[in-house]
């Protein structure tokens, strides 16, 4: 099967999972109910207002959160040529999380959206360290040295994420469930400027598929063929940023998706980033919604933190990846 | 080295060769753990001048003698325990796994151990009581590492495989955890929340007593293994050729240094990221591989979490916040430093 015709069954699936989203949960709905809902909403309808207020802006953060944090991942990969990059690895979610968390315990300053902004400060923040860290003399020539420093200050973040939490105990409850990670109970009608930010982060990592691609055959090659590696690494940065801080702020802590999916894609479709970096978002995509319809359905009538589900999936995959690893120094 | 600074010791028939600047430096940092440890009977919301400490040993029933004896000095002790325990479990995880990312963190001990707890505070602890509860944590730390042993094998083991294993397990246990706190009412969930965080709030002698007679089994348990775990860094083959059993000591030094984290986490809570950071600077501290790097990892582990506890029940009076915080808080700067400078 050629590439492009896998990349399209992923697409397809997407779609498909995407219908199952809506019909999906604790009521489940028909195919009608959708089109109906989608064509001719009426105000009065039970099955129409809870598609639209609560299935749809499921589904949709679901795929924006997703094919961001894969993205993300598949960026940071290639940027650091570290295959245990992610943003949760090298605490670039930590950051995020513990200034939404910081914001919201000094109640936001009467102003809604100053969390949300804080999810990006933070990402900023520490993308800002990892990227300084990466390009030290220490920690480039060395992928472990790097991860061992992320690793540092995801720690050094979630501890403070913790001190907030120990000492407005009221804030915990509230902050729990979102640490978790959950797509649930946020509305589009007040989430979609971050998912227009993340779709931002997505389109602008489209232009730089091309140089990036040069750049995991290494950084002297990809200089010498004339990419401008400042330039790229900045932008790729401010990509990164974009798309890991609209998913916090979106969707709190989810892992394994940065690290996984990318390694997945390069599996099923091809060496060639500029084929499986899409790839990757198609498969985060459709990974987060598969994670988010079983959150809903498992323990009925409550409901799993998406983050666990993610987690509960993730994890075996890892598992079987590394196994299955022929490498002699695996 | 020069090779002046080498000193044999000898007892009839038994003789060491002890290189003097590792343990030199050891010593600085035993006397630094010292200071920090009577810096911790000292400063708090009574402040205690050293005499008057003194005359408080002294008098133990004095009002002075109740706080350094019965509040302080337990709370220290636990403290010093569960740092040493963490950071001697990290130095052994690293030097068998000859990666310095392993740690009891990083192999999933941690999560598991915490997996297990949170399980028990919020099913069991309320027709059990707490007593159970350090054996909850080290079951499921041992039942962890078995399954990442389990997993990582293929006709032996290597280390890579298992730290990688030891990722994977980590973040399951840790998606059980959180989904146990999520669902757990939150009463539970914040005495939960604070043990994972890691505290020695509250210590008193019994829990003292406990894990220094955990900790002084391990210890003896150890002797015999530390030869091994200095050689572990070696390549397999060539282990094999000086006569080590390799899957065997492997197996051995594991099961140790898990029991090890298993009854520090058990008795102080999640504050693992010692047995990844102490180990890391007392290796920069002593630079030779040996028992004086060992000792200090202790040391240093102690001085940690000593520190952080001091730091976390003074800084912010009246609140009394969990070590946890402030191990990451103090760890981290020191190791980001050490991290760089190690490069050349």
């Amino acid at each position: 099967m050629s590439t492009r015709m896998r990349l399209l069954m992923l697409a397809a699936l997407l779609l498909l999972c995407a219908a199952t989203s809506l019909m999906a949960g604790a009521h489940w709905l028909s195919p009608v109910d959708i089109w109906h809902a989608v064509w001719m909403p009426s105000a009065t309808n039970v099955e129409d207002l809870l598609i639209r207020t609560t299935r749809i802006s499921r589904t949709v953060l679901a795929i924006t959160v997703g094919a961001s944090l894969a993205v993300a991942g598949g960026i940071l990969q290639t940027l650091t040529h570290n295959p245990l990059a992610s943003p949760g690895i090298l605490g670039i979610n930590a950051g995020a999380l513990f200034v939404v968390v910081l914001i919201a315990t000094f109640g936001g300053f009467g102003i809604s959206w100053s969390p949300y902004a804080g999810a990006f400060l933070g990402a900023a923040v520490a993308a800002a360290i990892v990227w300084w860290l990466a390009m030290h003399r220490a920690t480039s020539a060395s992928p472990l040295r790097l991860i061992l420093a992320g690793a540092a200050l995801a720690a050094l973040f979630s501890a403070f994420t913790q001190a907030l939490l120990v000492i407005d105990q009221q804030g915990l409850d509230a902050a729990l469930f979102w640490l978790a990670g959950s797509v649930s109970g946020r509305p589009l009608d007040t989430a979609w400027p971050l998912v227009v930010i993340a779709a931002i982060g997505l389109l602008l990592s489209a232009p730089l598929l091309r140089d990036l691609n040069v750049l995991s055959a290494g950084d002297t090659v990809a200089a010498s063929v004339g990419v401008r590696l400042r330039r790229l690494q900045a932008l790729a940065i401010g990509a990164i940023v974009l798309l890991a801080g609209a998913s916090v702020a979106l969707a709190g802590n989810i892992v394994f998706i940065g690290l996984i999916v990318p390694h997945i894609a390069r599996r099923l479709l091809a060496a060639d980033l500029r084929v499986w970096l899409p790839g990757a978002a198609l498969l985060g995509a459709i990974l987060t919604l598969g994670a988010d319809i079983a959150a809903r359905l498992l323990i009925q009538p409550g409901e799993i933190p998406i983050g666990v589900m993610t987690a509960l999936i993730g994890a075996p995959l890892f598992i079987i990846l590394v196994r299955r690893q022929r490498n002699a120094h695996v | 080295m020069p090779m002046s600074d080498t000193r044999a010791i000898r007892f009839g028939s038994w003789s060491r060769q002890f290189a003097g600047t590792p343990w030199r430096r050891a010593l600085a940092v035993f006397v630094l753990a010292g200071l920090v440890g009577i810096m911790g009977l000292v400063i708090g919301a009574v402040k205690l001048s050293p005499l008057a400490l003194l005359d408080a040993m002294a008098h133990p029933d004095s009002q002075a003698g109740l706080i350094a004896l019965q509040l302080r000095l337990p709370r220290l002790l636990l403290a010093l325990l569960c740092g040493g325990t963490l950071a001697v479990s990290g130095w052994i995880f690293q030097q068998v796994m000859r990666n310095a990312l392993a740690s009891p963190d990083t192999l999933g001990v941690t999560s598991g151990a915490s997996a297990a707890a949170v399980a028990y505070l919020s099913y069991l602890a309320a027709d059990w009581g707490t007593t159970g509860l350090p054996l909850a944590a080290m079951g499921g730390a041992l039942a962890v590492i078995a399954v990442v042993y389990a997993l990582a094998w293929r006709s032996g083991t290597t280390p890579l495989r298992l730290i990688l294993m030891g990722i994977g397990m980590a973040a399951l246990c840790s998606a059980i955890t959180t989904f146990i706190l999520v669902s757990s009412p939150l009463t539970t969930t914040l005495s939960a929340y604070v043990w994972l965080t890691g505290s020695v709030y509250g210590a008193n002698w019994v829990e003292v007593r406990q894990l220094a007679l955990w900790c002084a089994g391990l210890a003896v348990l150890l002797v015999p293994l530390v030869r091994f775990a200095l050689l572990a860094p070696l390549d397999d083959a060539l282990a094999v050729g000086l006569g080590v059993r390799v899957q065997r000591t492997r197996a051995l030094l594991t099961l140790v240094a898990t029991l090890l984290a298993g009854v520090a986490i058990a008795w102080g809570g999640a504050m693992a990221f010692v047995g990844l950071v102490a180990p890391h600077i007392a290796r920069q501290v002593t630079r030779a591989p040996g028992v004086a790097q060992l000792l200090t990892s202790a040391a240093l582990g102690a001085t940690i979490v000593m520190l952080a506890d001091l730091v976390g029940r003074t800084l912010f009076l009246p609140l009394d916040l969990p070590a946890g915080i402030f191990v990451a808080a103090i760890g981290t700067p020191f190791f980001l430093a050490l991290l760089l400078r190690e490069a050349r």
